[in-house]
Parts: structure tokens; sequence; C-alpha cells
């Protein structure tokens, strides 16, 4: 089979191919995010070293719910939001 | 040449034979639903949990599961981010509460859909035994002649014809009752292995509403047992009219209809207007997570402009005209609406 040859159909099977291919997402989504995030952090800097009053007070608020998110996405990716929730229920 | 009689004659052998056929495939066919359809152990699925095979298949799934949550959590995350670099600056206590509620029910679905069905159980199991019928016998609760399978007030009546349509009515209706219950167990297995997956959409708003409601029908699902025990309980008691014992027997299959009428799983409609662009608010979803929920046609912006006084009317399905409208209290809003005749 043709498709066998560029597929090793046969071999996806196993769950350490599963999990290898999860961990390959999970790597490039990781480091294309971290630039995303990167990049979204710059329109509160901005607004931070503004000249205009109200701007300035926007950023900081903006300023604490881009912490609150990146802290959650930290979280995330570090594996320790789902250690917490097992920890909470679990115990274990 | 053979006569009418004698074709009426092989023609009547005929039928009297598929009769016979009838009387035992129907008996078997009770056989089946009382045992692996409605018995307490089979209607809720204990063979099917204590066997390790399946359970092994679930922890197969849960290895994925953490690294599946991780990125979830990241995607909203970036998502919160953008909201409140770009657009407007979100709420972050309903983020955190969605989040929270989100992925515990992913971690913990296999373990509540476990506690629910031996909760369950030991409840039904109640009702089953209470209830004093011998459930495995199709004739001793119908109270029919165990021989002819027909309603005993017929045992007078010798036409081979009204024999086979009555019975071809009563395995239409064991039939689909059969059929009913063997697909919701597969519908609830299959749910098992799937819902920690869809749970995952209760983090991302607007379209929470499909896993709650798949979560909804999964629990209409594992309660559906007590409400089949209804109909065949009446039926016992009406054996002096075999129709309405039909009647009864054939309502069974319409009962999970009425349950997905009242609240569908899916709904293609609704998914297609989260991507409709010319709708006044597409993407919409994506905004729900922006602090107060001002009525469409709103922004806060607007409203701290002064603005508030612009109403909103919109036509409801049902015909009737719905308007809104903001008023600012001191600092805060209040919102007013109604019906408008």
């Amino acid at each position: 089979m043709v498709i066998n040859a560029i597929i090793p159909l046969a071999a996806i099977g196993t769950q350490l191919q599963i999990q290898g291919m999860i961990n390959r997402i999970y790597e490039l989504i990781i480091s294309v995010s971290a630039i995303v995030i990167a990049i979204l952090w710059i329109p509160i800097g901005i607004g931070f070293f503004s000249s205009d009053e109200s701007k300035k007070l926007e950023a900081k608020s903006r300023f604490k719910n881009a912490v609150i998110g990146t802290f959650i996405y930290v979280l995330a990716v570090s594996g320790a939001l789902y250690a917490i929730f097992t920890f909470i229920v679990t115990g274990s | 040449m053979l006569s009418i009689n004698v074709i009426a004659q092989y023609l009547g052998a005929a039928v009297a034979i598929v009769n016979h056929a009838y009387i035992y495939i129907i008996s078997t066919m009770w056989l089946a639903i009382a045992q692996y359809g409605i018995s307490p152990s089979n209607a809720y699925l204990q063979p099917e949990l204590s066997q390790s095979s399946f359970v092994s298949l679930f922890a197969y799934f849960s290895g994925i599961d953490a690294q599946i949550i991780a990125l979830i959590a990241a995607i909203s995350a970036i998502l919160f981010l953008s909201l409140n670099s770009l657009y407007e600056s979100p709420s972050p206590v309903r983020y955190v509460v969605r989040l929270a509620a989100g992925v515990s029910v992913m971690i913990f679905s296999f373990d509540i859909m476990k506690y629910l069905l031996v909760f369950e159980h030991s409840l039904y199991s109640l009702v089953w035994q209470s209830a004093g019928l011998n459930w495995y016998s199709l004739t001793s609760i119908l109270g029919l002649n165990s021989k002819t399978l027909l309603p005993t007030s017929l045992n007078g009546i010798n036409n081979e014809l009204v024999t086979f349509l009555l019975l071809t009515s009563l395995f239409t209706v064991t039939g689909t009752m059969l059929g009913t219950l063997m697909i919701r167990e597969a519908l609830l297995l299959v749910l098992m292995i799937t819902l920690p997956f869809i749970s995952a959409l209760f983090i991302i708003p607007g379209l929470d509403r499909y896993a709650y409601n798949l979560w909804v029908f999964t629990i209409q699902m594992t309660a559906l047992p007590f409400l089949i025990l209804v109909p065949i309980y009446l039926a016992s008691l009406f054996s002096f009219n075999f129709p309405l014992q039909l009647a009864l027997l054939g309502s069974v299959p319409i009962i999970p209809v009425i349950f997905l009428r009242e609240r569908r799983a899916f709904s293609l409609g609704a998914v297609l207007s989260l991507f409709d662009i010319s709708s006044s608010q597409p993407f919409s979803f994506v905004r729900s997570y922006s602090k107060p929920n001002f009525p469409p046609g709103f922004s806060e912006k607007e409203f701290l402009q002064g603005k508030s006084d612009r109403g909103v009317e919109a036509i409801t399905r049902d015909g009737r005209v719905r308007w809104e409208h903001l008023e600012s209290i001191g600092s805060d809003y209040r919102r007013f609406g109604g019906d408008r005749p």
C-alpha cells in the first residue's frame, strides 16, 4: 500500500506515539503563543507611559488583568493547573 | 384445480407457523428487555463499569487529558489577554470561575458519571423490587395466555389472522422498546468516554452551552429507566384492555423523544450562527468575556458617553416585541426592559 509507505498507519496506534504527537503540538503552540503574549503586552505598555491621564488609568486595570491572564497561562503550560485541580479534589 | 377452501387452509397453516415463530420471538425479546434493558444492574451499566478493559480504556484517555487541559487553558488565557489588550478589559473573576468549572468537570467527569450511575442504581433497585412484579415474564405482566400470547379475554377466538395482527403489534412494540433501551446504554457508554473532552467547551464562552446541553442530556438518559417502569407497571394493572396495554408499552420509545425535543443536544443552526459575519455581533461568543453584559446594540463606551437613553427593540420568535434600555443610577447602571404589547 502506498499510504502505508508514506504514513506508517500501524505505528500510530500506540499510546506512546499519540503522546509524542500531542507533545509536539504542545511545543509548537507554546513557542508561538509566547510570542503572541509578548506582542499583546505592548499596547498596555504604550498606554502606561502615555501622557493622556484617562489612558493611563485604563492601562492600570488592563495591567492587572494581563498579569492574571499571563499567570494562568504559565500555570497551564507548566502543568501546574492540572496538578492543583487534581490535588484539590483527590488529595494526591 | 384448488378450491378456495383448500387455499384458505394452506394460507391459514402458513400464518399459524408465523404465529408460532412470533410467540417465541416476542418472549425472547421480552426476556432481553428485562435482562439487558431494565434490570437494575444492566440498566445502570454495572457489568460494563466493572470490566477492566473499559476502565483501562478510560485510563488511556486520561493520560492525554492532562495535556489537552493544559492546551485549552493556555488558548483561553491567550483569548483573555487579547481581549484585554485589543478590545475592552474583561472581568477576570468570570474568566477564572469559568476556567475552574471547566477544568474540574473535565478531570472528574468519569467519576461524576460513575457515582451518578451507582447512586441511581441503588435507588432504581429499590423501585424495581418494591413494585412486586415478575418483570421477566411478559405473560404475567400483561395477563396474557402463556401459550398464545393473547389476552385471556380472547381465548375463544381461534382465527389465525386476528392472532397474527395482534402478535404483530406486540412484536413492533417490544422491538422498539428493546432498541430504545439498548441505544440508551450504548449512548451512555460513548458519552462516558467523550464527555471529558466535550467538557472543555465550558471554558470557552458562548460554546459552553453545548457542553451544558450534553451534560443535561446525559443525566436525562441515566434517569430514563425510572420513567420506563411507569408505563410497564400501568400496563400490568389494565389486563382487561389489551389495546391500552399495547399503547402503554408503545409509549416507552416516545419518552426519550420528548426529552430530546425539550433541549436539543446539538443544533447546527446555533453552531453556524457563531460564524455569521452578517449579524450585528459577529463572533459574539468571544466578546461575551466583556465585563457588563450590555444588551445588543449597546457598548460600554456609548453608555459612558451618555447615550444610554436609546432603547433597543427586538422581535422574539413568538412574535412579541422585546425592548431594553439602560439608565444610569449614581455610578451604576440598571437595565430596564419588558414586553411591548
